[in-house]
């Protein structure tokens, strides 16, 4: 094995493995806990650069024995993770100060980032049940994390039952591909089911049985219905920094395993119409529960989860046309939604940290405290809903459903119509907490914060003790990023992930 | 020639000064009139000089790239041609004095700044109009026209009354460009492939070779619903709603809502002159050789001006009344037009635009020294109080009423005869609108400057802002129609028009023609006119001890109260749209209601969604045990859907 090699392509995974050494040791030593959140922040956000400036990705190279692969789609999956983990990481700083033994978030939340890059080069099925599960069990650590709250504690539970459970339905896939292929490498068993088809050796049932188990496995990561129960329960009760890295990062390490696995490896007649029916079942559920959740008056977090929902939703229409175009334009769209659900999800830090709620209500007046935040939560809201306010949202969600609607794929349209009836039902919850934000009078936590901090302020106390708040800077800048996208970046983004599916090594 | 080349800026000095005024200098009175007067000045000094400097005969035109995609472009540009030349003139000298004048009409009013950025704006946009080199330039100023007068006619919007009028001449002219769209979408899809290779869009100077190419190339029918009659027609339509034609010219009496000043900028040089300017501009669409556009307008002029002409009879209010004479007189112009004389038209509404403003401030002036009072019957014998106004109302009036050698009489003469030419039936109705106009514009000028005050207030004539423009407008008022007269040769026509073609000048000729059934008998009709007026509102005859205008109001009274209602127009307007709206209210209503509403919104989008969601949130109990069953029921729903 090379090792020059492979050191220089998982440069990025050293750094990050690197940064979790320090920080378990900062953890020991830093009494003010600040310093792991910047730490992290800083390798994670190294590890992209590195990763996004490596001439990696030009020619598709395995290594590890063919574990893993790098091609210009893991590349451009793992610039898209760390960069996004780096906000997280950032937006989380302070969050999680209130808990517990702070310090120790961020080497966790460092390894289940590993995990998430690691599915992004994916290439044989142990690696992906290794990345999968040290995304998941990290991620089951995080939603636990703060563990003197009861909620916290239950979503941890429900979070390691559910996902138990998926992971068996995905060995019972992997056995299965196992048996009638004898490898776990993609590309072995790629060329082994051609050839066990061509002599119609591969039973349908069994063919069925496969691609159940694989998209029910994955639809699992995608919170997509109906294997999406776990999400709205779970984002509620774990922090919110979790709950954010749950929408984000192991959607887009779902995603990119989908891309591989359905793309490249096993893909069949019946796999489609099962990705169909999972879209317009998370399109459909996610929206209309989610009104529910706007009416009764909520959780945010919960709304959120819902949206979060749906908007796998419209990308699994795009994944179930798997044509280059359209996945291309799922590439783009969860880069968009990645950038827009952490501005909205940083806002929503930033609002617990200064009332200790999330419900929808309290957030009624908010512009009247902090206009500035007030105005880029919206922005994210309503590019989550495809309005072309700040037009990347909107850009995006065109491309992706324009791309399906002409992918050739037979019921293509319909799938396109139900996601467009889906994102005008979805207006409704996304618009009804922006009005509530900005025309409604201070709710009443609002209103007894300003005594709070008066109290504060005449105490000679600081409350904070950044600069300038974590997750109010994550919020301004993935919101800047988003702005600067919209204006000079969508065509290069399009390019660079239209590129990213050409180039798909298998 | 440097005045050529920028008579552009004769139409953005009162843009500067509108913007500045808007922006800068609201907040002073003197610097605001400043501005706006100065512009309005240089303007008519630059054109001015561009008059006595243009003697082509062809237009002098530049235009610039607006809007291109791929065939498909837009100019915008500056033409200079003699017609061109005269509306500059006559716009910029009318508009500089009746801004003079509303300084101190406007003196006491809260929005004397804001009046006069308007003003600015207006006449502006009425240049803009004149310079277009293409029928869309001009269609976008004559959107602007029509805005400003929005503006100006609700300029005391406070007024329901002006609130009203300002949105009715705006939806009435609405219903005009409507047309007048339509007519140059036609126009354009006809013409697609004839605006190539640099010839700018629907460009005036090449209109009559885009209308033959059209016909001969693209297969335009010359009569039918889609032909040049009917884009020429409906072209019309812009300049029916904007000259105030009947039966679009209900806007125009309402108009006199706002303030004096602009009443006789519209009235005069501006808004009303545009849908002339128009016709005179797509002349060569209307007199196509076949095509019945031009029967059709000679006939809406000839009857608008006989049918205005029998509502002022009776109007008491006098800027209503002389609002009436505007829309007869318009409907001689629109006549004349249709008569084929584009260039009479224009005459017309040069000395119109001269006598018109002159009678118009000269309202405001008895107006303003009646302490705000309209209404005749509460006027009377003011030329002793007011002698400058009444001396240059006298002048107007007889100008209108066609006293010979007077401005009016020319070219309201030249009109008449030219009907004579064409058509008995048009003539007639011509000939007896002098006699009516006579009549009535007498019957003004008696009630209220002759005989003995009837009113309450202490009028008193006017100061010098007021009564210089009047005095200054009263010079071309009498002289200006000489240069388009027989006497001194038609220099005014020949002008616009060095192919006019005259049948003979001098004294000679002209004494010839008054022997002439079209030369006696309007002249005649002037005399009658005008001592029937004398004998009724100033001899006050009786007949059976009874005045002569009250018999005749008892005689006739279904014709005077017609005359006095305006012969119902707005109300057959309401009846019909009403009946319209009643019914589509009902059914909309039901649709509203029931569907959208009932349906859809209460239905589906609340009732449905919350029962779709509550449903689907039971899925959502928290117990774990649920979560996994539902998961494994969707593995299952998948194996056996696609094994069955």
């Amino acid at each position: 094995m090379d090792w020059n090699l492979v050191s220089k392509i998982l440069l990025p995974e050293f750094i990050i493995l690197g940064a979790v050494l320090i920080t378990i040791l900062l953890s020991l030593i830093d009494k003010t806990k600040k310093y792991t959140g910047l730490v992290a922040t800083f390798a994670l956000f190294l590890a992209a650069l590195v990763a996004a400036i490596s001439t990696q990705g030009e020619e598709v190279t395995k290594i590890l024995n063919s574990a893993f692969i790098s091609d210009s789609l893991s590349r451009y999956l793992r610039v898209l993770i760390y960069g996004i983990a780096a906000l997280i990481a950032l937006a989380a700083t302070k969050y999680i100060e209130k808990f517990e033994s702070p310090a120790e978030y961020f080497p966790i939340f460092l390894t289940a980032t590993l995990g998430a890059g690691f599915l992004a080069g994916v290439n044989d099925f142990l690696t992906l049940f290794i990345g999968l599960e040290t995304l998941g069990l990290s991620a089951i650590l995080l939603v636990s994390y703060s563990r003197k709250l009861q909620k916290s504690n239950e979503s941890a539970i429900k979070y390691l039952l559910t996902a138990a459970v998926a992971t068996g339905i995905l060995l019972f896939a992997i056995s299965l591909l196992y048996g009638i292929t004898a490898s776990t490498n993609f590309a072995q068993v790629a060329s082994r089911i051609v050839q066990l088809e061509s002599i119609s050796l591969l039973s349908v049932p069994l063919k069925i049985l496969i691609s159940a188990l694989l998209v029910g496995a994955i639809a699992f990561k995608l919170a997509a219905a109906p294997f999406h129960n776990w999400t709205p329960d779970v984002y509620y009760g774990a922090p919110t920094s979790s709950t954010l890295f749950l929408s984000v990062i192991s959607k887009i390490a779902g995603f990119a395993v989908a891309i591989r696995v359905f793309g490249t490896v096993f893909h069949n007649e019946f796999l489609l119409p099962m990705l169909s029916i999972i879209a317009v079942l998370s399109i459909i559920v996610g929206n209309y529960v989610g009104i529910i959740q706007i009416i009764s008056r909520g959780s945010v977090k919960k709304l959120l989860a819902y949206s979060s929902i749906a908007q796998s939703g419209y990308l699994l229409v795009a994944l179930a046309c798997l044509r280059l175009e359209s996945v291309g334009s799922l590439l783009l769209y969860i880069t968009i939604y990645a950038i827009m659900n952490t501005c909205a999800f940083a806002c929503v830090i930033y609002f617990e940290q200064e009332t200790g709620s999330d419900s929808v209500f309290d957030f009624a007046g908010w512009i009247q405290k902090k206009p500035m935040l007030t105005i880029i939560f919206s922005i994210a809201l309503f590019n989550l809903a495809g309005l072309p306010f700040v037009p990347a949202g909107f850009i995006a969600k065109f491309f992706l459903f324009s791309t399906s609607f002409s992918s050739g794929l037979i019921y293509a349209p319909y799938l396109v119509i139900i996601a467009l009836i889906g994102s005008v039902i979805a207006l409704f919850y996304y618009l009804y907490l922006a009005k509530l934000m900005i025309v409604d009078e201070p709710s009443f936590a609002l209103k007894q914060l300003e005594t709070v901090e008066v109290v504060a302020v005449t105490e000679g106390t600081s409350k904070c003790g950044y600069s300038y708040d974590p997750a109010r800077l994550t919020a301004m800048l993935s919101v800047g990023v988003l702005i600067i996208v919209s204006i000079f970046g969508m065509d290069y983004l399009q390019g660079v992930s239209e590129m990213a599916i050409y180039k798909i090594g298998v | 020639m440097a005045n050529l080349e920028n008579a552009w800026l004769i139409a953005l000095y009162p843009l500067i000064s509108a913007l500045l005024i808007m922006f800068f200098t609201h907040k002073s009175r003197p610097l605001s009139m400043g501005l706006s007067v100065s512009a309005v000045a240089i303007g008519f000094i630059h054109s001015l000089v561009l008059f006595l400097n243009f003697h082509d005969n062809h237009a002098h035109e530049v235009n610039f790239n607006w809007i291109k995609a791929g065939d498909f472009h837009l100019e915008m540009g500056y033409l200079v041609d003699k017609l061109a030349i005269g509306m500059l003139l006559t716009v910029t000298l009318v508009s500089f004095l009746v801004q003079i004048y509303t300084h101190a009409y406007m003196d006491e009013d809260e929005g004397y700044t804001r009046f006069y950025s308007y003003l600015s704006l207006f006449t502006f946009s009425m240049l803009g109009l004149v310079i277009s080199t293409n029928l869309f330039q001009m269609y976008f100023f004559w959107e602007l026209v029509g805005v400003c007068s929005f503006l100006l006619i609700g300029f005391w919007w406070y007024k329901p009354s002006a609130a009203h009028a300002c949105k009715k001449a705006f939806v009435t002219n609405r219903v005009g460009d409507a047309g007048f769209l339509i007519g140059l979408m036609l126009l354009y899809a006809f013409t697609k492939d004839f605006w190539v290779n640099g010839i700018a869009t629907m460009s005036f100077t090449s209109l009559q070779e885009a209308i033959n190419y059209a016909i001969h190339n693209n297969g335009l029918e010359l009569l039918g619903w889609v032909s040049v009659t009917s884009i020429g027609l409906l072209i019309f339509m812009g300049a029916m709603a904007k000259s105030a034609q009947f039966p679009l010219h209900i806007w125009l009496p309402d108009a006199m809502e706002g303030p004096t000043p602009i009443s006789a900028l519209i009235h005069a040089a501006t808004m009303v002159a545009a849908g002339v300017y128009l016709l005179a501009r797509i002349f060569p669409i209307c007199s196509i050789e076949g095509s019945a556009a031009l029967p059709v307008i000679a006939w809406i002029g000839g009857i608008t001006a006989i049918f205005a002409a029998t509502i002022a009879l009776t109007q008491n209010d006098i800027k209503k009344a002389l609002a009436y004479s505007t829309c007869s007189q318009l409907g001689y112009m629109v006549l004349a037009v249709g008569l084929g004389a584009p260039i009479i038209a224009m005459f017309h509404l040069i000395t119109h635009a001269m006598f018109k403003a002159m009678l118009f401030l000269g309202s405001g002036s008895v107006i303003l020294g009646c302490h705000h009072e309209q209404d005749m019957r509460e006027m009377g014998g003011l030329r002793k109080y007011m002698p400058i106004t009444a001396i240059t109302f006298l002048i107007g009036t007889l100008s209108i009423s066609g006293l010979p050698f007077m401005s009016g009489f020319w070219s309201k003469d030249m009109i008449i005869a030219k009907a004579f030419e064409v058509s008995p039936a048009l003539f007639w109705i011509a000939t007896s609108t002098a006699l009516l106009t006579a009549f009535y514009m007498f019957r003004i000028y008696f009630k209220t400057f002759e005989g003995e005050y009837r009113g309450h207030a202490h009028p008193h004539e006017q100061p010098l802002a007021v009564t210089v423009p009047l005095m200054v407008l009263a010079v071309p008022s009498i002289i200006l129609g000489l240069w388009g007269s027989p006497l001194l040769g038609y220099p005014l026509i020949h002008y616009f028009d060095s192919h006019f073609h005259a049948h003979g000048t001098g004294w000679g000729f002209f004494l010839h023609e008054l022997s002439q059934p079209m030369g006696y008998l309007p002249l005649l009709s002037f005399i009658i006119g005008t001592s029937v007026a004398y004998l009724v509102y100033v001899k006050k005859k009786t007949i059976n001890d009874k005045l002569v205008n009250v018999l005749a109001k008892e005689q006739f009274a279904w014709l005077y109260k017609g005359s006095v209602n305006k012969w119902y127009i707005d109300e057959a307007y309401e009846f019909v749209i009403g009946l319209f709206m009643k019914f589509f209210r009902a059914t909309w209503k039901f649709f509203e209601r029931v569907v959208i509403e009932g349906i859809f919104i209460n239905g589906f989008a609340w009732r449905g969604s919350e029962l779709v969601g509550e449903i689907l949130k039971l899925t959502q109990n928290g117990r774990v045990q649920s979560y996994i069953a539902i998961m494994f029921v969707g593995l299952l729903f998948f194996v056996v859907m696609f094994l069955v």
